[in-house]
């Protein structure tokens, strides 16, 4: 008994192998692209949540070094070694560790204080954006503020 | 030309080749295969580091905010003083240990409950708030947090 | 036996069999598929574990802030005040929303609660003494604390 394979010419079943090898590399490749898509997706969701663990927690440093000296220009300097002048507003670049790069801004930190209606207190707004895309779309943002006493100095308002 | 001679020659010459492709087949996928469980040894160990040291800095820092009085006992000691209990949050054997005793006993940085994994922890007082830092598997995290310091 | 050797010759089996490619690309596609599940799966718990915490600093910084605010509406109403029963100051803090204040013999205290989402609170106490606050809590509490919140205390070895 011969079994159907090895009763076909030696010919025949190369071309057999060829055409399977040809099936399989079609389905082979197609598999690939969705399983290496899926692997992308991965790798970009593993690095957003590196970025979005940094970005909170680079963004609750700074609402806290904010609300205990109620300055900006301290908190940059706190936070980031920047000697900044009186405004109301910082642009920090930072790289993928939220760390400060002038050099290569993989983000955007900007940070916005506003006198609130309430007299003494000033809101801080924090938002990060990409520093790589023109369109500057919000990656992560957080209100805070700092409340200085307009009358009187008290011990322990960073609490 | 096309005498058996030439035949067994073609056809030892069409089973090489296909031997050929299967081998770079089989080392396309061995390679492939590889590839593919360094990068979700990556994806998993980078989730594993993130979780231990962010969630170190984390969890001390909301222990932080919801206690009555915090004291910085050492570059690896936290004290949190609340109604009835005293925490202490310590760094040893790699590890962030905690352990509760009851208000009036003299607590010590031994024993406890081991929290997280961390191969450093640094608690130190700046700007009237405590800095935390965290390091795992090359993973570091810092965060501040105002406390009723003492 | 020359026959049967010429059969042999001309059957030989050249190169590989028909199926073999098939099973390894089934084999290497499960591998494969497997592992993007697993890094995928990993992935997506990171980036959910990460957003609930940042969405939780946002949170706070934003319930932190309604607190100081409330914080600069009392100190605005006590500061310009010398007497703490004064009956218009203290009308004007039962105003406040969800402030409660407690006369006491050397000064005020004023206690209030600001949501930080449905589970916690920031509590805060201040005490209004001499023309001065002082900040006796400011702390974040479950939603459903009591005050003799049951821990596991450390009874020794």
């Amino acid at each position: 008994m011969k079994s159907p394979i090895k009763s076909v010419p030696a010919g025949g079943r190369l071309n057999l192998f060829f055409m399977e090898m040809i099936i399989v590399l079609l389905f082979f490749g197609i598999a690939s692209a969705v399983i290496l898509n899926a692997f992308a997706a991965s790798d970009r969701l593993s690095r957003e949540s590196g970025w979005l663990e940094r970005m909170s927690f680079c963004a609750q440093s700074a609402a806290e070094v904010f609300s205990a000296t109620g300055s900006l220009s301290e908190t940059a300097e706190e936070l980031f070694g920047l000697t900044v002048s009186d405004s109301d507003e910082v642009v920090v670049p930072l790289d993928e560790g939220c760390v400060y790069s002038p050099e290569s801004a993989a983000l955007l930190m900007t940070m916005t204080v506003s006198e609130d209606k309430t007299e003494g207190l000033m809101e801080m707004h924090i938002v990060f954006t990409d520093g790589n895309d023109e369109s500057g779309e919000t990656l992560y943002e957080v209100r805070s503020g700092a409340y200085l006493p307009p009358k009187r100095a008290v011990n322990g308002i960073g609490r | 030309m096309n005498g058996p001679g030439s035949k067994r020659l073609a056809e030892t010459v069409s089973s090489a080749a296909s031997m050929t492709l299967f081998l770079i087949f089989s080392m396309c996928c061995l390679i492939i295969i590889t590839v593919a469980a360094s990068a979700y040894g990556r994806i998993s160990g980078n989730y594993d580091n993130t979780f231990n040291s962010a969630a170190a800095v984390r969890y001390i820092t909301n222990k932080i905010r919801a206690s009555g009085e915090t004291e910085v006992i050492s570059e690896s000691e936290l004290l949190l003083r609340d109604d009835g209990y005293v925490t202490v949050i310590y760094h040893s054997e790699g590890a962030v240990w905690e352990r509760l005793y009851p208000e009036g006993e003299s607590p010590v940085a031994s024993g406890g409950e081991r929290m997280f994994s961390a191969e450093k922890l640094l608690i130190e007082e700046s700007e009237g708030a405590v800095r935390v830092t965290a390091e795992d598997g090359g993973s570091s995290f810092t965060a501040y947090c105002r406390g009723s310091l003492s | 036996m020359d026959g049967k050797a010429d059969g042999r010759k001309n059957s030989r089996p050249a190169g590989i069999g028909t199926g073999y490619l098939s099973l390894m690309m089934i084999f290497v596609t499960l591998c494969l598929t497997a592992l993007a599940a697993l890094s995928f799966s990993a992935a997506r718990n990171e980036k959910k574990f990460s957003a609930r915490s940042a969405d939780y600093t946002a949170e706070y910084y934003a319930a932190d802030l309604e607190a100081k605010r409330t914080l600069a509406e009392i100190d605005s109403i006590v500061s310009g005040c010398s007497d703490y029963r004064d009956f218009m100051m203290l009308a004007e803090l039962d105003e406040v929303s969800g402030a409660e204040y407690e006369i006491l013999h050397d000064g005020l205290a004023v206690s209030w609660k600001t949501p930080i989402n449905d589970r916690q609170n920031i509590l805060c106490r201040i005490k209004f003494s001499a023309g001065e606050f002082e900040i006796l809590s400011w702390r974040t509490v479950s939603s459903g604390e009591t005050e003799e919140a049951p821990l596991g205390v450390w009874l020794g070895e």
